[in-house]
């Protein structure tokens, strides 16, 4: 049976596909920068009871939900990414044709 | 977790592939071969063990429940109550708890996504170079080459 290299078009098109957005860096930096100026501006008194404007709570859940789905889709990426990797390692198995012993002493000479 | 799988892609880069497998030895083709197939069952290892995804799936469960906490707190603030079901303290300590854990959970998952990605290039060399020596082996089996024996 022929036996055929591994093509780089599949890496090449996984590398697009799974390919960073840079909207969702920044959008994840503005939410930080929130979380901590709202620590260090309003650690004692942003927090408590009535100080929370009701607008902030909306906006921080907001962002939870949008980095939930974040992390939800980049689960999906690595998974697609470990499963493809578990196939390209079980066809290079299936395709490996070690020498047995017979062949490794021959080889040697002994 | 990326300790480990660091680890094998550096034994890739130590494995020096060389250019021309006729010019090793037969003892050197055969070590040559073992050390390629040692590394790819090793990457056959790691990448079906699962315990690598055990902290991310942990930090993603705890911040999934976080958000629902405070998701929940807000529909009872929207709905008429205006001071929610949770204290306001905590309810800025679970969106908090939330927002660390889920911001953890993409930032080893960046990682573990780069280092796929690398060992998705590493395991093709390996396969390529695991053929290459393969075929010089019965090649040299079948009398086509004769190298020499150290």
């Amino acid at each position: 049976m022929p036996r055929q290299k591994s093509s780089d078009k599949d890496v090449a098109a996984l590398r697009f596909s799974f390919n960073h957005n840079p909207w969702d860096r920044a959008a994840i930096a503005v939410l930080a920068g929130g979380w901590i100026y709202f620590l260090i501006a309003g650690s004692s008194s942003v927090f408590r009871s009535d100080a929370v404007p009701f607008v902030v709570s909306v906006v921080l859940v907001a962002g939870l939900i949008w980095l939930l789905g974040l992390v939800m889709k980049q689960e999906a990426e690595i998974g697609a990414l470990a499963g493809e990797a578990r196939g390209r390692l079980e066809r290079a198995a299936e395709r490996e044709r070690p020498p047995n012993e017979e062949q490794r002493r021959q080889l040697l000479g002994d | 977790m990326l300790g480990r799988g660091g680890r094998l892609l550096r034994r890739v880069v130590q494995l020096r592939l060389p250019a021309d497998l006729s010019r090793l030895g037969n003892r050197e083709l055969l070590a040559h071969g073992d050390r390629v197939r040692a590394t790819r069952q090793g990457f056959e290892r790691y990448v079906s063990s699962r315990r690598g995804g055990l902290l991310r799936r942990l930090l993603a469960f705890t911040g999934a429940a976080c958000t629902l906490v405070g998701g929940l707190d807000l529909a009872w603030q929207l709905l008429g109550d205006r001071s929610g079901l949770l204290d306001p303290r905590w309810d800025a300590a679970v969106t908090m708890a939330g927002f660390l854990a889920l911001l953890t959970t993409w930032l080893l998952g960046l990682a573990l996504r780069r280092w796929l990605r690398r060992a998705l290039g590493a395991i093709d060399a390996l396969a390529d170079e695991q053929m290459r020596v393969d075929d010089e082996i019965q090649a040299r089996l079948l009398g086509h080459r004769h190298a020499p024996r150290r």
